[in-house]
């Protein structure tokens, strides 16, 4: 199962912690870089998209735990619960458009897709 | 058959005598590059979880690291999650999701200045490269976002340029792993290289089924010429934007559009005043009288000036505007 997320950049840094609590180590730290996408207002965003496990969706709406390779305290789990609670997965009749105030996230094979629902499109910084 | 043999690392002897290369044998006496091969299933690796590497073993597995084939050692990977591409078989390739995906590989100390074989889902093509020390991706490119296609089937760097003859027999092999060989048949050529600034030679590929190139060389600033391609129709909005060193362009290359859509197509480049020229004098040979009609260039040098004989530079410019064209240039005129 893939998942396409959506995160406005002002919120990158937080969902960068919240990456490595759900995914697997400090590289994950580079989740979300910079703003390639934007949406109709020009707001920006940076993409991800990836395949997840099946327990991906449950330890994300779960309680967060700090990973047990964080022994060093690397994660804000401040941060990360922060993100947490950004997140809007998109289901059923909500609207897919991405918002500056939100972390949308879509369910499907094609990430492109899931990015063109959500009213994105790249980001040409001369054109 | 003898297709089949050329990917086995082994260096076959010709008809002749002579040994005929194969991937395996164009880095010999240890010639730097790399060889990524997605077909060879025991190159691919995935990492369910932090700290543990197994091997792939099925499509829609997540691939963390592919192994060098070409014997130097320079493993591409990626470290964080989402960034990883997709095994995929039919044929086997990297896909990619062109959102975050890119595997890199490290290039050693005095980079790699040679040639690239790019073989994707949707066309194979040799490229003249310089790849500086450091993490790049093996697609070539320098974004995420853009490739010639959505996967890749193969793709082989090589430090020192290959001849004519090897990019054919890697081409082959390539093809021959399920690549389509060049890119003839396809229409949509929008972002494919954009953002490929290692690339420094262009390939003459068959661009002649393509209808849109909207900033497929968008950012190639690695590129100081480019190849004579039959373009014959399309929109070229874009296409060769912030080609900061593009100087030299042939004659000639839109004769035959039907188009009119050039809008920043040439902005942030550096062509010679022949080359304005060229393709002013080309723009005009089309006829185009409808449509668009929009045609930008910025950077570089001003076309010439005024003979009066109507044909080139200042001369094109006001035959274009007869027909309705609007052009802005360098120089202002």
């Amino acid at each position: 199962m893939r998942i396409t997320i959506a995160c406005p950049v002002a919120m990158t840094s937080d969902a960068n912690q919240l990456a490595m609590v759900l995914a697997f180590g400090p590289a994950d730290a580079l989740t979300y870089g910079e703003g390639t996408w934007q949406d109709d207002a020009s707001n920006l965003y940076s993409a991800a998209s990836g395949i997840i496990g099946s327990q991906f969706l449950g330890m994300a709406t779960s309680t967060l735990v700090r990973p047990a390779w964080d022994t060093d305290n690397l994660v804000n789990m401040a941060g990360a619960a922060r993100a947490q609670a950004a997140v809007a997965l998109i289901q059923g009749d909500d609207s897919p458009l991405a918002s500056p105030t939100q972390i949308t996230a879509i369910l499907g094979d094609d990430g492109l897709a899931a990015l063109a629902a959500m009213g994105l499109a790249p980001v040409e910084a001369d054109l | 058959m003898a297709r089949l043999s050329l990917g086995v690392g082994l260096t076959r002897r010709g008809g002749g005598g002579a040994e005929a290369p194969t991937i395996a044998s164009l880095f010999a006496g240890d010639r730097q590059g790399a060889w990524f091969d997605p077909s060879t299933l025991s190159t691919l690796f995935q990492k369910p979880a932090d700290g543990v590497e197994i091997p792939v073993d099925a499509a829609g597995q997540s691939v963390s690291r592919i192994a060098d084939r070409s014997g130097r050692g320079n493993n591409a990977t990626q470290a964080t999650a989402s960034r990883r591409p997709t095994y995929q078989t039919g044929p086997a390739r990297l896909a990619l999701d062109k959102i975050d995906d890119l595997l890199l590989v490290t290039v050693p100390a005095g980079g790699w200045t040679g040639t690239m074989v790019l073989a994707t889902d949707e066309g194979t093509a040799s490229y003249g490269v310089t790849l500086a020390e450091g993490a790049r991706n093996i697609s070539g490119g320098t974004d995420a976002r853009y490739l010639p296609g959505s996967a890749i089937v193969g793709s082989v760097f090589r430090d020192g340029a290959l001849t004519s003859e090897e990019k054919a027999m890697v081409e082959a092999v390539l093809v021959d792993n399920g690549a389509p060989a060049g890119y003839g048949a396809h229409r949509n050529f929008t972002n494919y290289w954009n953002g490929f600034s290692n690339i420094t030679e262009f390939p003459t590929i068959d661009v002649s089924s393509g209808a849109g190139f909207t900033q497929a060389w968008r950012g190639c600033s690695g590129l100081t010429s480019f190849p004579e391609l039959a373009f014959t129709a399309g929109a070229f909005y874009g296409s060769w934007n912030n080609c900061s060193n593009l100087a030299t362009f042939p004659a000639n290359m839109f004769n035959n559009v039907t188009g009119g859509q050039f809008t920043q197509a040439f902005n942030g480049t550096n062509l010679t005043e022949a080359s304005i020229d060229n393709i002013l004098v080309s723009l005009v040979a089309s006829g185009i009288a409808a449509g668009t009609r929009v045609f930008d260039q910025s950077g570089g040098s001003a076309p010439s000036t005024k003979t009066g004989d109507g044909l080139k530079g200042q001369d094109a410019i006001d035959t274009l505007r007869s027909l309705g064209w609007t052009v802005a240039v360098t120089g202002g005129y």
